[in-house]
């Protein structure tokens, strides 16, 4: 028990500390019944001197995760994975509807207002930083508002 | 000149009107015969455009992005619209699933999250096609990965059928609500001129 504890706590110092992305406003919305994935938005924003390259997600409760981009192309809706998001010093990064987004899939069970959905973003160079979004309904998260913040 | 300049003026206040909520049909396009079915044993055929204003979405349950939020905005655009026009002029919306395979035992429970009178379909690949193809619409449902997982292309504008069943305009994202009221009340409006001419 003792060891455990002492690994915990070597291991926080190493995931966390590297990468510190300042993560606002991050929600996954209420999902209708039948729908087997689900997204989550923020807004990330890179306070650091070097660039931050965002290489995979896992989230918690659900298989899966995959960092996404919607586009809409000739009227054609369509869905892509993404290899990276790379945040520049300075840079805030957006992840919104029709746009970049991370792509839970199979969930674990239904979602209710209120839960929170654990995510951990992992960097180019093997390190992870924790997430942590807020499930509300969809409306709301979307017009729950991105605009008050200056870039 | 003045008038352009104030048209220019206008854009450049409020940046929303610059976004093309709909698009008008040069000419109106008659529906095929066509028949869908959901898990409730409801249909929905070429009958049920008539005597309706009706809103149709292609989409997937398994997209978690550009449809709930289609349906969210088309539902607090219908509600718009409600204030705007006669109770019977209200478009219907109806939301037809192109993934037919994975779907099928959900698709109303999804439309009617979004609002309790949304209708949602699916059917079989021959009737989907058919009204893909007559609303001039597009979808293919892309190669799985290895988990057995598939994207779903398809279109994003909603086709807006008038109640002589012809298909008369599209919307176009981002739907915003109070836009595509306007555009649909707009669009009422000369289709009843057209009819008394
Ligand atoms: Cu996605």
């Amino acid at each position: 028990m003792k060891y455990l504890a002492a690994l915990a706590l070597l291991a926080l110092p190493t995931t966390g500390f590297a990468h510190d992305l300042a993560v606002r406003d991050a929600y996954v919305p209420l999902a209708a019944p039948g729908a087997t994935v689900h997204a989550a938005y923020m807004m990330l924003t890179n306070p650091s001197a070097e660039p931050e390259q965002i290489v995979s997600v896992s989230a918690q409760g659900y298989a899966m995760a995959h960092i996404h981009k919607s586009e809409v192309v000739n009227d054609v809706a369509t869905m892509s994975m993404v290899e990276m998001i790379e945040i520049s010093p300075g840079q805030t990064v957006m992840l919104e509807q029709g746009g970049l987004h991370i792509m839970l899939m199979k969930p674990e069970a239904a979602l209710a207002e209120g839960d929170t959905v654990v995510m951990t973003l992992e960097f180019a160079d093997g390190t992870t930083q924790l997430v942590e979004a807020m499930v509300m309904p969809l409306m709301k998260g979307m017009h729950g508002d991105h605009s008050g913040h200056g870039s | 000149m003045t008038r352009v300049l104030t048209l220019i003026l206008a854009l450049l206040t409020s940046p929303a009107l610059a976004q093309v909520q709909g698009v008008l049909l040069d000419e109106p396009i008659d529906m095929p015969s066509f028949s869908f079915t959901n898990e409730t044993g409801a249909e929905f055929s070429d009958t049920d455009l008539n005597d309706a204003w009706t809103l149709i979405m292609f989409g997937f349950l398994s997209c978690p992005d550009v449809c709930p939020f289609t349906l969210g905005n088309l539902e607090a655009a219908v509600t718009e619209t409600s204030m705007r026009v006669r109770p019977d002029n209200v478009p219907k919306v109806v939301f037809v699933s192109v993934d037919p395979d994975r779907d099928a035992e959900w698709v109303t429970d999804y439309a009617k999250y979004f609002h309790p009178d949304f209708e949602g379909f699916t059917g079989e690949r021959e009737q989907i096609d058919t009204l893909i193809e007559a609303t001039d619409s597009f979808y293919r449902l892309m190669r799985p990965d290895s988990t057995g997982y598939y994207e779903v292309q398809h279109s994003s504008s909603v086709s807006v059928i008038a109640p002589d069943g012809t298909l008369r305009a599209k919307l176009q994202p981002p739907f915003d609500p109070g836009l595509t009221a306007e555009f649909l009340a707009r669009l009422q409006i000369s289709y009843r001129k057209e009819l008394t001419q």
